[in-house]
């Protein structure tokens, strides 16, 4: 089951709707793929700071899932920052406040069933911008990272919505543009 | 709805720990699964295939996976039970949505699709299923291989919406790793990189 009319409005009454409006299809917008990598990294950078931040507003098993998404989206970001840098680039700055991610000091502020549903929407977004990533990127070597994170991002994904008491997996292919 | 891979009955998977563990270390030389399945390389010394004839081999590389890991389901769940039953039918159901989809892209490439092998011979690959630990064991391995072959296949394609079409299937299946660990009592996302190994 995909994230419904009325979650959706739930989650922008807390505020986290901006961060599925803000910029759909961000990374298939961006015209190459120096872009294409700097959205990448400004996606992780933001999912590092989200879970950093949602972490400790959870208790138990959500609050070491949280830290533990935190670490790998972190591993994500610097590999990506590390290929944007190889081919001349420059990582966009970390977010250094709440403020700066769209929807997420609202988040914080709505309790668990609102933080975990501002997480599915920020790893829906993360999966779909990698599918597009995967339609736009030419350079295998990118794709071949794309190939391997998109996978990481589905399991956030289906960790979350099971956490959600949802579906984890509720159809045959994730990524595409609602 | 579960339906038997043909000529195959659930207790016909069961032979012994030894062949597990023999299929189960094949599963990690990709050159090996992907022959085991039915989706190896073809002849040299033809012309240079067309860009359309490669991403259609190697479409048909993952479809055979696919293939199996259908067969998988269809052999395992009677022996499951619960959330893990219905989770099986559910997975079985996707599988056959991307078999379903990677035929159809291998057609329109003009290719022919991979068909499924015959339920002996899966029979004769697969490892003993005595119950439903064997299964969601098996089932991990198979899914990890699936996502494996989606891995390594996205970046040869040269079709960009077939890439976005793989990259939403190998999602999935990632995802259906992702519940079967944790129905194994395990870590759920284990590696901050997916690559089916």
């Amino acid at each position: 089951m995909r994230t419904t009319r009325r979650e959706l409005a739930a989650v922008a009454a807390a505020g986290a709707l901006p961060l599925l409006v803000d910029t759909p299809g961000a990374l298939a917008a961006t015209r190459s793929e120096m872009q294409v990598l700097r959205a990448a990294v400004d996606l992780e950078q933001r999912a590092v700071f989200a879970y950093g931040a949602a972490a400790p507003r959870l208790s138990g098993n959500d609050a070491r899932l949280f830290r533990h998404f935190q670490g790998q989206e972190e591993h994500h970001a610097a590999a990506l920052s590390n290929a944007l840098r190889n081919r001349g680039g420059h990582p966009p700055p970390r977010p250094r406040s709440a403020r700066e991610v769209p929807g997420l000091t609202r988040a914080l502020s709505g309790g668990r069933p609102v933080i975990l549903r501002y997480a599915v929407a920020l790893e829906e977004r993360a999966v779909a911008a990698y599918s597009d990533a995967a339609r736009n990127f030419r350079d295998p070597r990118l794709l071949a990272l794309v190939a391997r994170i998109i996978g990481s991002e589905g399991q956030h994904l289906a960790v979350v919505r099971e956490a959600l008491g949802r579906d984890p997996v509720p159809s045959a292919s994730e990524g595409s543009r609602r | 709805m579960i339906r038997p891979v043909a000529g195959l009955a659930p207790a016909q998977y069961v032979r012994s720990r030894r062949d597990f563990l023999r299929v189960a270390g094949a599963l990690a030389a990709p050159g090996a699964l992907l022959a085991a399945c039915g989706g190896g390389d073809e002849g040299t010394g033809s012309p240079a295939p067309s860009p359309a004839e490669t991403d259609a081999r190697i479409l048909n590389r993952v479809l055979s996976l696919e293939h199996a890991a259908i067969a998988a389901y269809t052999a395992g769940a009677p022996l499951l039970r619960g959330r893990a039953l219905t989770r099986a039918r559910r997975f079985l159901d996707q599988e056959r949505e991307h078999a379903g989809t990677l035929s159809r892209a291998v057609r329109d490439l003009g290719g022919t699709p991979n068909e499924p092998k015959s339920g002996e011979e899966y029979r004769r690959e697969f490892p003993l299923l005595r119950d439903q630990a064997d299964v969601l064991r098996f089932a991990v391995d198979l899914e990890n291989r699936v996502v494996r072959g989606y891995v390594e296949a996205l970046p040869k394609i040269s079709s960009p919406g077939l890439r976005q079409t793989v990259a939403g299937i190998l999602a999935v299946d990632a995802e259906h790793v992702s519940v079967l660990l944790g129905e194994q009592g395990r870590q759920p996302v284990p590696l901050a990189f997916v690559t089916g190994t």
